[in-house]
């Protein structure tokens, strides 16, 4: 039974979540508090811990809710009910895109189509960066401050690795792995070097 | 058709190392799929990106099924599915296992804390490596700066963003003849 609700809940999370990971996150919480399986604070728990493991946010946070519910399996479960919308729907794209992503329409489409993916993925930069180098979100009340004290409104380490993993990236075609994992090392010695993040 | 192993162990590395949700995967496929192992052409890759951003599921997901699909049919798509879920799946079901532990772990925290600053630089990395292949013309610039400035300022959604430069697109083409010359 709880494999039931915890495969449509989460297949209805799945189907329902337009715009990546993130976007999904009032509904689970709906969903998750609906059947009573974790308390607003253990969601909020969950979602900290599913944004930190590597992976797809929507995947991390149904393993596990899953796993909190019933164990291996109720993670499993919970996993193939988010994904299953996206194969599905996916898969039916394919086919048809694969057959008519020469016609005249989809090509014009996809002309004003691919540039929108282009800011959308600078917005992600922004998104992202407004967590790691800014020490407090720029708005129409901070921005003032931000002219006024800019060092005081970045964090200068945060900048530097950024700036050096973009470096690394445009002039030396470094694997984004490698500046990852370097990335990562760096954060933990400016830890024990006592240099707070 | 390109051999199952090669494009499970590819999405499984990718998958291990997308840190900061699906956008962050964008330099990594670029990459393994495009750069290294010369399975999709920029454009094609840019295009199975739009798509993977319009339907609905993590975009991570999604194009794992797309490129899978595109590269070895039904069998390319679960696989790559499966190769780009299990890393994230197995490390949550140890967290989750571990009871929270994780969370406390200070040096974890410093370690994320650098990884995002780097996952910043990867992604305006991405933006600047995709407007290559997805800006051709001073149209293609205008629409990329709209929808830059719709998504941060305005907060538009993705999907609508989509929609608006499909509209834009076919607006273009059939009615001012543009941009419809070259090839992707």
């Amino acid at each position: 039974m709880i494999y039931f609700q915890l495969l449509s809940a989460f297949f209805k999370i799945g189907l329902f979540s337009f715009g990546g990971g993130y976007a999904m996150i009032p509904l689970m919480q709906e969903e998750v508090l609906r059947h009573s399986w974790l308390t607003v604070q253990e969601f909020a728990d969950v979602i900290a811990v599913a944004g930190t493991a590597p992976g797809p946010i929507a995947v991390n946070s149904a393993a596990f809710i899953g796993y909190r519910m019933s164990g291996i399996g109720g993670g499993i479960t919970a996993t193939v009910g988010v994904i299953l919308p996206s194969l599905i729907l996916a898969l039916i794209v394919s086919r048809f895109f694969l057959k008519f992503r020469r016609h005249p329409i989809a090509k014009a489409a996809f002309y004003g189509i691919m540039p929108v993916t282009v800011g959308l993925i600078a917005g992600a930069a922004v998104f992202i960066g407004e967590n790691s180098i800014l020490r407090n979100r720029i708005t129409v009340y901070t921005v003032l401050d931000a002219l006024r004290s800019p060092l005081e409104f970045v964090h200068a380490a945060n900048v530097i690795i950024m700036t050096a993993a973009l470096v690394a990236l445009v002039k030396f075609k470094a694997n984004p792995i490698f500046v990852i994992t370097v990335s990562g090392i760096v954060g933990i010695g400016l830890y024990y070097a006592g240099i707070v993040i | 058709m390109k051999p199952l192993l090669e494009i499970f162990c590819t999405f499984f590395k990718i998958g291990l190392f997308t840190f900061g949700g699906g956008y962050a995967m964008v330099p990594l496929i670029q990459k393994e799929v495009v750069e290294r192992r010369r399975w999709l052409p920029e454009g094609e890759f840019v295009e199975t990106f739009a798509v993977s951003q319009a339907i609905p599921g993590a975009a991570a997901v999604n194009s794992a099924v797309l490129i899978g699909f595109r590269l070895a049919g039904y069998g390319g798509a679960l696989t790559a599915l499966l190769g780009v879920v299990l890393p994230s799946f197995a490390i949550v079901t140890l967290i989750a296992a571990m009871l929270g532990g994780f969370k406390e772990l200070m040096a974890v925290k410093a370690a994320l804390a650098g990884i995002k600053a780097a996952v910043t630089g990867l992604i305006i990395y991405a933006a600047i490596q995709i407007g290559k292949t997805a800006i051709r013309d001073k149209a293609g610039m205008v629409i990329a700066a709209a929808a830059f400035m719709l998504l941060t300022a305005v907060r538009l959604s993705v999907v609508l963003l989509i929609i608006l430069g499909a509209v834009a697109g076919l607006v273009l083409a059939f009615g001012f003849k543009t941009g419809m010359e070259k090839d992707v």
